[in-house]
């Protein structure tokens, strides 16, 4: 049988131009599919379900008598309340980061009121494409017509005879204020000046410094966790072109590393409850039955000395 | 030399005049608008974006809070007239099992002919991407270029404000300020680099192994950070 799994990776962070403390979360949301979860009740049960329809619903009589009533209005109401606290907590967090712009949420959170000023990104589609980075780069670079070089190379060599260069090995790449591994980055950036996020389940970040920061070992299972995605700095741009009274003046990153753990997970049960009792409205996608902390390595530029211009 | 000598005597102080001088061996490749042919730029520092915004629009003013310039886009964007020239490539070789690699590095030395000069220096196994490679280093590398006057405060600015000396290997290199007319008094390599930074008079000496002119070029350019910190007091005062 094969296991399907859903799998959400939230990345919060604060935008409040004054936050001192700059703090990131992560939250890697991941459902397994298998046989043996119980599927009691229709596929149509839909996220906020209300007593009336577990009441309507024809599979319930299946499982309790019918002097059982009361337990099952219970039973749903606490559902009920346990969902819509999902939801409610799922929603607020997401009002505070990348939500959609539109305030009129589905998901009604019957004890709060829209916060309308608080600051609001705007929300993307992305569209991913495969790197074919090579080696030979210069057969990607259009920046510098090859033809004018190869018409000029020549002049290279043409000056006076008694000027020997002598002494020259071969030096890495620097400028002022970048070293190898910042020119490096830039150059891959470069290529595809476009890209906001990077994916490689497993694979090798690409760092802009050369200190990267330990990832750690899931604080669930205790296997050492692996890079998973990176956020780019275009991200940074598109964002802040796209939104108006949002000011992202200190998100002054690099790049953002998210690391997660290298194994699936699904706890054994009792240790950790999820919010849920243990059956699943089948069916409803909003059921978590795993929420494990991913790991986040912020990466910063440097710090600008002095007046902001 | 009497190429040398007319340059020397009648150099005009306009930089455009390089160009068109048969005598020259500059090429003076002239960068000019070419967003049309390369993709889009998306800014990748907060200077970047600041920069892509429109926000700055001088060097000097980036300079003066001593941002670090890590996007080579920055510089093309501010100073669109900035001229650069390959100094020189070089083979460079390193002793493998199977023969020799043989490997590629260009010297580029970028400027405006008005206070801005940089230099880049990349090694690669293709020359064209050598020479590219060393260009947006050397656009990363801009340094400005402080000008005085030799005697009497009229007219522009033409040569160095002080004596100044720099060093780098066994190099060393002296620039002296020079009364108007007297030219670039300098070797070919100095020569150069100073046309870029915009210095129309000086007399330079040089000690060392001048021979290793890759040491010989990086001090022409780094000769300037002598000046960087009173720069930055001359800076401060044009602004207020």
């Amino acid at each position: 049988m094969l296991t399907v799994e859903e799998r959400v990776i939230y990345i919060l962070a604060c935008v409040v131009p004054t936050c001192e403390a700059l703090r990131w979360r992560v939250l890697r949301i991941q459902r397994l599919f298998t046989e043996k979860e119980p599927e009691p009740l229709d596929d149509d049960a839909s996220a906020s379900p209300s007593t009336t329809k577990l009441q309507a619903d024809p599979w319930s009589f299946d499982f309790d008598d019918e002097d059982d009533d009361i337990n099952l209005d219970d039973l749903g109401r606490a559902l009920t309340e346990a969902t819509a606290l999902a939801s409610a907590s799922k929603t607020k967090k997401q009002n505070t980061c990348l939500d959609p712009t539109d305030k009129n949420s589905p998901i009604s959170l019957r004890s709060r009121t829209v916060d309308d000023k608080s600051a609001v990104l705007a929300c993307f589609y992305t569209y991913t494409q495969d790197e074919n980075y090579s080696k030979n780069v210069a057969s990607l670079s259009a920046s510098v017509s090859s033809l004018n070089i190869k018409a000029n190379e020549s002049d290279g060599n043409e000056h006076e005879p008694d000027e020997a260069w002598e002494g020259e090995s071969y030096e890495y790449d620097r400028a002022l204020s970048a070293d190898r591994t910042y020119l490096k980055f830039k150059k891959r950036v470069d290529l595809h000046p476009e890209q906001c996020f990077r994916y490689s389940y497993g694979g090798k970040p690409l760092l802009a410094s050369t200190e990267a920061g330990d990832p750690g070992r899931c604080s669930l299972c205790g296997e050492p966790r692996h890079y998973e995605l990176q956020l780019m700095p275009s991200l940074l741009y598109y964002l802040q072109e796209a939104t108006n009274n949002c000011s992202l003046e200190n998100w002054n990153w690099m790049t953002v590393l998210v690391y997660t753990c290298s194994k699936f997970q699904r706890p054994p049960r009792g240790t950790r409850s999820p919010p849920f009792p243990n059956f699943s409205f089948g069916g409803s996608k909003t059921l978590p039955s795993t929420c494990v902390h991913a790991v986040l390595i912020v990466m910063p530029v440097e710090l600008i000395k002095g007046s902001a211009v | 030399m009497a190429e040398r000598g007319g340059e020397r005597g009648g150099f005009s102080r306009g930089f455009g005049g390089r160009g068109g001088r048969g005598g020259d061996r500059g090429r003076g490749r002239r960068r000019g608008r070419r967003d049309t042919e390369e993709e889009k730029w998306v800014p990748v520092t907060k200077l970047g974006r600041l920069v892509k915004d429109g926000r700055i629009t001088k060097l000097e003013e980036i300079y003066l809070h001593s941002l670090p310039i890590k996007e080579y886009q920055i510089i093309d964007q501010i100073l669109p007239g900035l001229k650069d020239e390959v100094m020189k490539i070089m083979p460079v070789q390193k002793q493998t099992r199977a023969g020799q690699r043989t490997r590629f590095k260009a010297f580029v030395v970028v400027g405006d002919g008005n206070g801005h000069v940089g230099l880049g220096v990349k090694c690669s196994k293709e020359v064209a991407t050598a020479i590219r490679g060393a260009i947006i280093l050397a656009k990363l590398s801009v340094i400005p270029v402080r000008r005085g006057y030799w005697g009497n405060k009229i007219g522009k600015v033409h040569t160095v404000p002080t004596k100044v000396t720099g060093k780098c290997g066994s190099v060393t290199v002296r620039l002296v300020p020079a009364p108007r007319g007297a030219g670039i008094v300098a070797a070919r390599v100095p020569k150069k680099v100073l046309q870029f930074a915009g210095i129309d008079d000086v007399f330079t000496s040089s000690r060392g192994s001048t021979k290793t002119l890759g040491n010989f070029v990086k001090v022409c350019c780094y000769v300037f950070f002598g000046w960087l910190f009173e720069f930055y007091v001359v800076i401060l005062w044009f602004f207020l």
